[in-house]
Parts: C-alpha cells; sequence; structure tokens
C-alpha cells in the first residue's frame, strides 16, 4: 500500500474520528493525518457541520401513547396466554406419538417382556396335554430346584418363575395333580397353591 | 480519549449503566415481564422514531416499523445473543424492519448508488446556520436508505463502524464505502456551504 493508499484509508475513518468511536491506533494515525494533510482538514470541515446538522434536527417522536397501546393490543393478555397456542401444540404432538406408539406396538403383537398382548400371546413352553397347570407362591429363598424337590415327583416342571415375587408356574401330571398340591399345601414355604384351569 | 467534538455529541449511544439495564430488561422480557417490556418501549421510541424515518424517509410508516420492531423484541427477546449490545440488536431489527416498510410502500429501497438522482443545491447567497443544516438534512434526504442509514448511526446516534455493520447485516468495508458514497454525493453542498 503506497502513501496515498494509506491516506485515503485513514481519511475513511474521519467520520468515526469525528463522532469519537475509533480506538487508541486509529484515532492516532487521524491526528497525524490531519496534522499534515489539507484534504483531511478540508473533509473534517464537512463532516463536522454534516454532524451538527443532524444533531440539530428538532425531535419529531410523537404519539408514543397511542402506538403503545396499539402494540399492547397485539401483544394479548399476557406472555402465558401468548404462549399457550405453543404449548397446546406441542402437547398435541406429545399425545400423538405416544398413541402412535402404542398402536404400532399393539397391531404389530410386539410384546414388551414377558407380558403378553391381545395379538400376541405370551410365548410358553409346550406341556403334555395330560398335564395340570398349578399357580404356586413361595417364600423367599425358594428356587426352581427347590419347588422341584417338594413337589416329590419326577414329572413336574416348573414352566416359569419363581418370580421377584415369588410366583411360579408348574406342570404336574394329571392323575397326581391333587396329591401333588396337597403336599405342596402343607409346605410351610409355599404361601398359595392353587390349579390353573388350561 | 474522546474526541474534540464532543459538546456536539447528543445522548444517543448508551453508556454502560444504560446498556446494563438494556440486558437486565431484556432478561426480563424473556420471562415475559411487561413492565421491563415497556421501559425498553419507552427508552427506545424516541431513537426508533428518528432512526425510522431517516431510513424510510415517510413518517406515515414510521408508527408501525417500531411496534413491529418492538413486537420481535417481545417475542424473540431469548434470541438476543450478548455478542452485541441490545441497543445494536435493537437498532438492526429497526433497519430491516424500515427496508420492508419502504418495500411494502411501493419503493424498492435498494437502488444502486448511480440510480440516486444528484442532488439539487439551493444556492443561497447567504445561509445561517439553521438554514444551513436545514439545507444539509434535506440533502441527506436525497441519498439511499441504506446511505442514510450509516450517516445517521455515525453521526446522530454515536455508532462505530463496527456497530454499524452489527445492525446492517453487512461488512465493516460496505459502511465505510457507503459512507464514501454518501459524502461524496453531499460534498457539494457541504463545499458550497462552508465557502470551499
Amino acid at each position: 500500500m503506497n502513501t496515498l493508499d494509506t491516506r485515503d484509508a485513514v481519511r475513511q475513518l474521519l467520520p468515526w474520528h469525528e463522532n469519537g468511536t475509533l480506538n487508541d491506533i486509529e484515532r492516532e494515525r487521524v491526528r497525524a493525518l490531519l496534522a499534515t494533510d489539507l484534504e483531511a482538514n478540508r473533509q473534517r470541515r464537512e463532516l463536522h457541520a454534516l454532524r451538527e446538522a443532524l444533531i440539530d434536527e428538532p425531535t419529531l417522536a410523537s404519539d408514543m401513547g397511542s402506538n403503545l397501546q396499539r402494540l399492547r393490543a397485539q401483544m394479548g393478555p399476557s406472555r402465558a396466554i401468548a404462549y399457550m397456542p405453543m404449548t397446546a401444540r406441542w402437547l398435541a404432538v406429545a399425545a400423538s406419538a405416544i398413541v402412535t406408539l402404542g398402536a404400532a406396538t399393539f397391531y404389530a403383537g410386539t410384546r414388551v417382556g414377558p407380558y403378553q398382548t391381545l395379538t400376541a400371546k405370551a410365548a410358553v413352553e409346550p406341556v403334555a396335554a395330560d398335564a395340570d397347570l398349578v399357580r404356586v407362591n413361595v417364600a423367599a429363598g425358594v428356587d426352581a430346584a427347590a419347588l422341584m424337590q417338594l413337589a416329590g415327583d419326577e414329572q413336574v416342571r416348573v414352566l416359569n418363575g419363581p418370580s421377584e415375587h415369588g410366583v411360579a408356574t408348574l406342570a404336574v401330571p394329571h392323575a397326581r395333580a391333587q396329591e401333588i398340591i396337597a403336599r405342596l399345601s402343607a409346605d410351610p414355604r409355599l404361601r398359595f397353591v392353587a390349579q390353573v384351569p388350561r | 480519549m474522546q474526541s474534540p467534538n464532543d459538546r456536539f455529541r447528543p445522548n444517543t449511544a448508551p453508556d454502560n449503566a444504560e446498556a446494563a439495564d438494556d440486558a437486565a430488561c431484556l432478561a426480563a422480557v424473556v420471562r415475559g415481564d411487561r413492565e421491563a417490556f415497556e421501559r425498553l418501549y419507552r427508552r427506545y421510541y424516541e431513537r426508533l422514531f428518528r432512526f425510522s424515518l431517516r431510513v424510510t424517509g415517510r413518517i406515515h410508516l414510521v408508527g408501525d416499523v417500531i411496534n413491529e420492531t418492538m413486537m420481535v423484541v417481545w417475542r424473540r427477546a431469548s434470541e438476543y445473543r450478548a455478542a452485541a449490545q441490545v441497543s445494536t440488536w435493537i437498532f438492526g431489527i429497526a433497519y430491516r424492519k424500515s427496508l420492508k416498510a419502504l418495500a411494502r410502500d411501493g419503493r424498492h429501497n435498494a437502488e444502486a448508488i448511480d440510480d440516486v438522482p444528484e442532488i439539487e443545491l439551493q444556492m443561497p447567497e447567504t445561509v445561517d446556520r439553521d438554514a444551513m443544516h436545514a439545507e444539509i438534512r434535506q440533502a441527506i434526504a436525497c441519498l439511499p436508505p441504506d446511505h442514510r442509514a450509516v450517516v445517521d448511526l455515525t453521526f446522530h446516534f454515536n455508532r462505530s463502524y463496527e456497530e454499524i455493520a452489527q445492525i446492517l447485516g453487512c461488512p465493516v468495508g460496505t459502511v465505510k464505502s457507503r459512507m464514501f458514497h454518501a459524502r461524496a454525493k453531499l460534498r457539494p453542498l457541504l463545499g458550497h456551504l462552508l465557502g470551499d
């Protein structure tokens, strides 16, 4: 950049030297220019007149009260109410998403965990036709092996459980079902024993 | 250090205390505080009136521009980022609203510099100070809106060229260029009035 370009670049800062917003370095550069450059001084006088003319302009602002009144009407009664439609929209979107997800799960027959839906039965082990189902509720510490031992019959099978709540389902031979139920019921570690209709 | 011309400095550029209060008011507006909003409205009404009138040159547009600007402040206060002063953000909104209002009003606001008619000089033999200022203001009114905005933000609102660039949403070089062309347009009148 030659001297002429530099002078032009500094002259471009004159308006902001006039309004006092230049930083220290820029201000020093402008001052140095003004000390030697007649054209910069002429431009400075112009800018000074320009600035005076704008500052001297009478204030025209009026009708603030009525304009504010108009704006209040546009703003509505309160921010909360103004934003309510947006909130309602979000709630509607969330509700739709939940319903859609539920419907999709239902009709797809997807089982969530060990539960069955109306369209998909919970998976169960095949049980022999001549076996009865017995539902038991055992005390803590009684596992499937102990349960089979308590049943006292080699053909008894634990289909599921005991769950964390102590519930288990057994398959027992139909011919000895009552006998096995009576044996289990007599044991204090079993709180509940009942035959389940198939 | 301040400019030697500080005696002409109007109280339009926000000082630190006012800038801090602006920020506090805006934070309250985010929470839905109408009193804080109306405080901002009252503080900025006159400034926006003047700025919008300078940019549009049409007084019948000004009320709507102010209210549209402040409605944006009310609705989008949460979008304000503290990188710029609140006043810079508000003036930026007002500038865009002013240009839109001008466009709606039937005159495109982005004339090329070459399309702007030459300023007709009223050349009185002698001019007093008030008449001279009126002449200058009339000449400024003949500039394109974006040039008028740069001139007004510089000389009335005492904004730095960086702030003006933020308000107008353009590079600093564009601000300087607009100022250069505005001054070139005004030079014949100013030269005459100053006896150069």
